[in-house]
């Protein structure tokens, strides 16, 4: 993973403008949502087709208050469970190799291909690709790869780490940014935050997003510890090379498997279909 | 801002109260998080707020407090330094005036909470009760000098030393922990923690905004803390200072420019019919005010500016066209809150808005309404349709009872047109055009071009016009299209004869010669001779200069060259900064009295032994250009004058002579809505704080069991201002959709509401629509032992634009809730701490 790029979020920096996510919408043109205030500055209220990251806010209070900030979206992992669960293959890893030599690794959809199964949506252990009837597939993050691999020095970094204004966000040689992201840790322990950790270099073999913590990942509404769901691999052994076949009962399988983690957040909210 | 927004990379401690630097001011955040991240000497950031704001979320301290009692904790602050001798005494002795006696009969009395002089007259016409001090007593015990007497061992009770300590030794940790509701402990860190500054080389700064300023006493909480940043050497330094973060991009720009009501550009006063009847008598009086301060040079800055006005028509003869110019009245307040007093009361007919949404953004704002139906006429200019121009159809109103006109005029988006921002740390900045304005839209300075050409065709046609002469005989060079370089060019001033423009400020003269339309501003656009470098005997130096003057024109606001000359976050050759592109003013005071700076890595100038080492423009006399050869002033001189805009250049702990209307010194006083009576004195308000009389301006009294909860206005990251701009863009509207309340969870467990629920909070003057944000940000505070909620709300919303604040036909607009009290020094509104209620929607 040498010459490989990724994006560091260092969460201690990160102050929640939401730059990013406004740099999002408008590098990639999508659309605003119809939203509403839910008693939280949290909005849109989760990933879609028009939104593909969003800040987290979460409060957590026992006497002291703390306001952790996550950058949410794709996390294209390199184990990546939506890649695997495809039945048309629509959605692959891709590689670009950028003018430096370096490669920009992502997890990509063909909206050509996406048959609209939603199969992903329902086996990625972060929730994160967002279905459009009417746009044919799913979309989510790009990592920017239209800029990176074409736009002028100085530009040819993600849109979200161009705007990001108290520097948290940083793209990068994905070694280089976890030398640094090791060393803003131990600086973080030495300060007294015990539980200073590196999330996204290990988990699903790499995610190409690494975070700074302070705190435990469900502090900050990741998980723990994301999986790709033991039916997915069931799935692969033996539905995947016959087609759709068997296809219902695997759904039905991936969703209990999904209730019984208890990680639910939003996908009731997500299953309604987008127009 | 005294220093720069880049600056704030080498403070060593933030005090960020009053401020929500994270979310209102996300790129001056960027330079706070420099140095909170720098590998040596981390800075610590300590925010104090009634709220856990995104800023908060960063602060190594956090100090919830009760809004409205900034003045207390500041105040136990000057105590705390004092008492634990965390005082830069280096600082404090050479550079301010504590030495100096004051009068005897200058006092203060706890227990009626009035200085001496406080006067209560009864106008014999009115009836109407009139309240002032006389600040006569508020003055130094001058010497046969004409000098203030002083007593160097500070022993002297009538020292303001120990003046000081007088009256701040009623404020103590107790005082915060009973009246402010931060526990005593809790001061006790941030105490320890901020005022470790005084040590040398060590700096502090305060950022504040709207938090502070926004109260009846806005002013002199600024000022408390201004004295503690004197006591602890934290003025003039680099990472020091007093960060006053402005609430628009250009804000600074038009307090520059003479936008308030005060004010001429360049922060020259306003004229005042009955004390300054004649050029000579305006000039005298100021001359006799700033004394030995550099404003001395106000006769020329005066001529500059009139020449600028009048041009050809400005002659001795007719006192260079100040014959013409509109005085204010004496007494009269001309101040946002007392125009649309003026307007309720029928007396102001005609209305002209400029990028402002006051049916919005205005304080009692359902009166503020009221007064706009009493109109005859309104013209709003604005780049998307607002609430006010709408106020006739406003949720409630009757449309056919209201006979005001209105016209709309569409207004370019900056970059639709180029021209400067000045930011919140002078520097004036370029910015490009790119793209053409929509439709009818035109700049504002071509709409405002446009209406002065008809005005001088109508005050033409008209001999008996009132005041015809100040309107016809305007110098104004300019067309349909306007140049907003031509602007520049004479706000930075010319020779009339010649039209080359000037150096600077130093060469404007008060004989006419020199047309200077805002003095502060002269040296932005200097001529090919005076082009920074374009003498510089190295010869690498001046053709980097001469290429900067072939991209510029001489334009220093268009420059880019983002060089850190010595390290210390200055920037010489970005844009340029008033004045004379110094970059920290009062730098003298980053220097001990050798001319030393406190520590070599944060060196702004400094004597080598012959002469002065530079890193800023000098903000003192370093070379005496009276003399041939200009040669260097040692620095004992400078150090006897390091504050040279006040009168004796000394730093103000005790601020004479009624420059400030409320006191030498400031004292606590309630919000004039407040649940508490006063426990540091015997007066529940400012005793001369304005309170208007309509039968809209109603007040909830002391304690109102109706109205019990605190409440305060603010702003989000997402939203701007009125929210004409931000609630106009959906990817920003998206985010912060709806008009909402924050509030604590046990205030929303006894009131029954559930988060996400809407609710009406209501004031004795209005009422609001609001989504409930149940949060732990906010905890019920403990202030005298009485369990204390305190709520706070976004004014962004309204009832027109593509999001509003909620389902139509309802009340949105936060400021419906606020009292029309002004500050009174400024009339700031108090829009931070006033008293409401929450009731299920």
């Amino acid at each position: 993973m040498a010459n490989e790029k990724a994006i560091l979020v260092d969460t201690t920096k990160c102050t929640a403008c939401r730059a990013c996510q406004v740099a999002c919408k408008q590098w990639n043109q999508n659309s605003a949502e119809k939203t509403v205030n839910m008693g939280s500055y949290e909005n849109p209220p989760t990933l879609s087709s028009k939104t593909w990251m969003r800040i987290l806010f979460n409060e957590h209070y026992n006497g002291q208050m703390q306001w952790l900030f996550t950058k949410y979206q794709c996390m294209h992992c390199t184990d990546a469970a939506c890649v695997e669960v495809c039945p048309p293959n629509a959605t692959t890893h891709q590689e670009v190799t950028l003018k430096d030599g370096s490669v920009l690794k992502s997890v990509v959809t063909d909206p050509k291909k996406c048959v609209g199964c939603n199969y992903c949506r329902v086996a990625c252990p972060f929730d994160v690709p967002g279905y459009s009837q009417k746009k044919r597939g799913v979309y989510r993050c790009t990592m920017c790869v239209d800029r990176v691999s074409n736009a002028e020095p100085g530009f040819d970094i993600p849109a979200c780490v161009k705007v990001c204004a108290p520097g948290t966000l940083s793209f990068g040689n994905r070694d280089e940014l976890l030398l640094k992201a090791q060393a803003r840790v131990a600086k973080l322990k030495s300060e007294g935050h015990k539980d200073a950790q590196i999330y996204g270099n290990t988990q699903l073999k790499g995610l190409r997003y690494m975070y700074v913590l302070t705190a435990p990942p469900a502090s900050y509404d990741l998980p723990n510890d994301p999986k790709v769901p033991a039916s997915v691999e069931l799935w692969k052994l033996l539905a995947k090379p016959y087609g759709g076949l068997a296809a219902l009962g695997i759904v039905a399988a991936l969703i209990v498997n999904r209730v019984i983690s208890g990680r639910n957040r939003g996908l009731e909210e997500k299953n309604k279909l987008e127009t | 801002m005294t220093n720069q927004v880049q600056d704030l990379k080498m403070s060593d401690a933030f005090m960020v109260c009053g401020s929500n630097a994270a979310e209102n001011h996300p790129i001056t955040f960027k330079w706070i998080e420099q140095a909170l991240h720098r590998e040596k000497d981390p800075a610590t950031l300590i925010v104090v707020d009634p709220r856990f704001t995104r800023t908060a979320s960063k602060a190594n301290i956090y100090a919830q407090t009760r809004p409205g009692t900034d003045i207390v904790f500041f105040g136990a602050l000057i105590t705390y330094a004092i008492k634990n001798n965390m005082v830069n005494f280096d600082f404090e002795n050479n550079y301010t005036h504590t030495s100096s006696l004051i009068d005897p009969k200058y006092s203060f009395d706890p227990k009626t909470g009035q200085f001496s002089g406080f006067k209560e007259t009864v106008d014999p016409k009115t009836g109407q009760k009139k309240v002032k001090y006389d600040a006569a007593t508020w003055a130094f015990q001058m010497g046969p000098d004409g000098k203030p007497l002083k007593d160097p061992t500070l022993q002297n009770p009538q020292t303001v030393w120990q003046l000081m300590i007088k009256h701040y030794s009623r404020y103590t940790p107790e005082a915060v922990e009973k009246i402010c509701g931060i526990p005593k402990a809790k001061f006790e860190e941030v105490a320890k923690a901020y005022c470790s500054t005084y040590q040398r080389g060590k700096s502090g700064v305060l950022l504040y905004a709207m938090g502070l300023t926004q109260h009846s006493y806005g002013s002199q909480n600024i000022r408390t803390f201004a004295m503690l940043q004197l006591i602890l050497g934290n003025v003039g330094v680099p990472g020091g200072g007093i960060a006053a973060l402005r609430g628009c991009a250009n804000v600074q720009g038009s307090t520059d420019q003479g936008l308030l009501s005060h004010l001429w550009t360049g922060y020259n006063p306003v004229p005042n019919s009955a004390k300054n009847p004649t050029l000579d008598a305006y000039n005298q009086a100021r001359l006799k005010a700033v004394g030995t301060a550099y404003w001395s040079n106000t006769p020329k800055f005066i001529a500059s500016y009139l020449k600028a006005q009048y041009g050809d028509f400005a002659k001795p003869e007719n006192q260079f066209g100040y014959v013409w110019v509109p005085r204010v009245k004496d007494g009269v307040n001309y101040t946002h809150i007392a125009l649309f007093e003026a307007m309720y009361a029928g007396t102001l007919k005609g209305l002209f808005v400029i990028g402002q949404n006051p049916a919005v953004g205005g304080p009692n704002s359902d009166m503020e309404c009221a007064a706009m139906d009493k109109l005859d006429w309104m013209v709003v200019s604005e780049i998307f349709d607002t609430e006010t121009p709408n106020f006739w159809r406003r949720p409630g109103a009757n449309p056919g009872a209201i006979k005001t006109e209105v016209f709309q005029l569409p207004a370019a988006a900056n970059g639709e047109y180029e021209g400067t921002f000045s930011n919140t740390g002078r520097v004036v900045q370029w910015f490009y055009k790119t793209s053409e304005p929509k439709g009818d839209a035109r700049p504002d300075a071509d709409i405002m071009s446009a209406i002065q050409k008809k005005l001088v065709e109508l005050y033409k046609a008209d001999a008996q016009a009132p005041l015809r002469e100040a309107v016809i005989n305007l110098y104004w060079p300019y067309g349909d299209k306007v140049s907003l370089e031509e602007v520049l060019a004479e706000m930075n001033g010319f020779n009339w004869a010649t039209k080359k423009r000037l150096k600077n400020f130093t060469v404007l003269a008060a004989d006419g010669s020199t047309a200077c339309g805002n003095w502060v501003y002269s040296g932005v656009y200097p001529d090919q001779a005076d082009y920074p470098g374009v003498t510089d005997p190295d010869p690498a130096k001046k053709a980097a200069a001469l290429a900067s003057f072939a991209k510029t024109g001489g334009n220093l606001a268009k420059r880019t060259n983002n060089e850190d000359k010595g390290n210390v976050a200055i920037y010489p050759g970005w844009a340029w900064c008033w004045p004379v592109n110094r970059r920290i003013v009062y730098n003298r005071c980053s220097a001990d009295v050798a001319g030393q700076p406190w520590v070599p890595e944060k060196n702004l100038v400094k004597w080598d032994g012959t002469k002065w080492v530079n890193v800023d423009v000098p903000d003192f006399a370093y070379v005496d250009a009276t003399k041939p050869g200009s040669p260097p002033v040692p620095p004992a001189v400078s150090a006897a004058n390091p504050f040279i805009m006040l009168n004796l250049g000394m730093g103000w702990f005790f601020a004479p002579g009624g420059g400030m209307v409320d006191g030498p010194f400031p004292e606590h006083y309630e919000p004039v809505e407040s649940k508490f009576t006063n426990a540091m004195n015997g007066s529940q308000n400012s005793p001369v704080v304005k309170k208007w009389n309509s039968e809209m301006d109603k007040l909830a009294s002391v304690g109102d069991p109706k109205y019990p909860i605190i409440c305060g206005i603010s702003r989000v990251t997402e939203h701007f201002q009125s929210g004409t701009m931000t609630r106009n863009m959906p990817w920003l509207a998206e985010m912060q959709p709806n008009m909402f309340v924050e509030m604590s969870k046990d205030l929303a467990k006894r009131k029954g509401v559930g988060n996400g629920e809407w609710v009406t909070v209501k004031s004795i003057r209005g009422q609001v629509n609001c989504v409930a944000v149940v949060t732990d940000r906010i905890q019920v505070l403990t202030v005298d032992g009485t369990p204390t909620d305190v709520v706070n709300m976004p004014y962004h919303y309204g009832f027109i634009g593509y999001i509003t604040g909620g389902p139509g036909g309802k009340n949105y607009a936060g400021n419906q809730t606020s009292p029309n009290i002004g500050d009174c020094n400024t009339t700031t509104p108090e829009y931070k701490a006033f008293l409401v209620d929450i009731v299920k929607a």
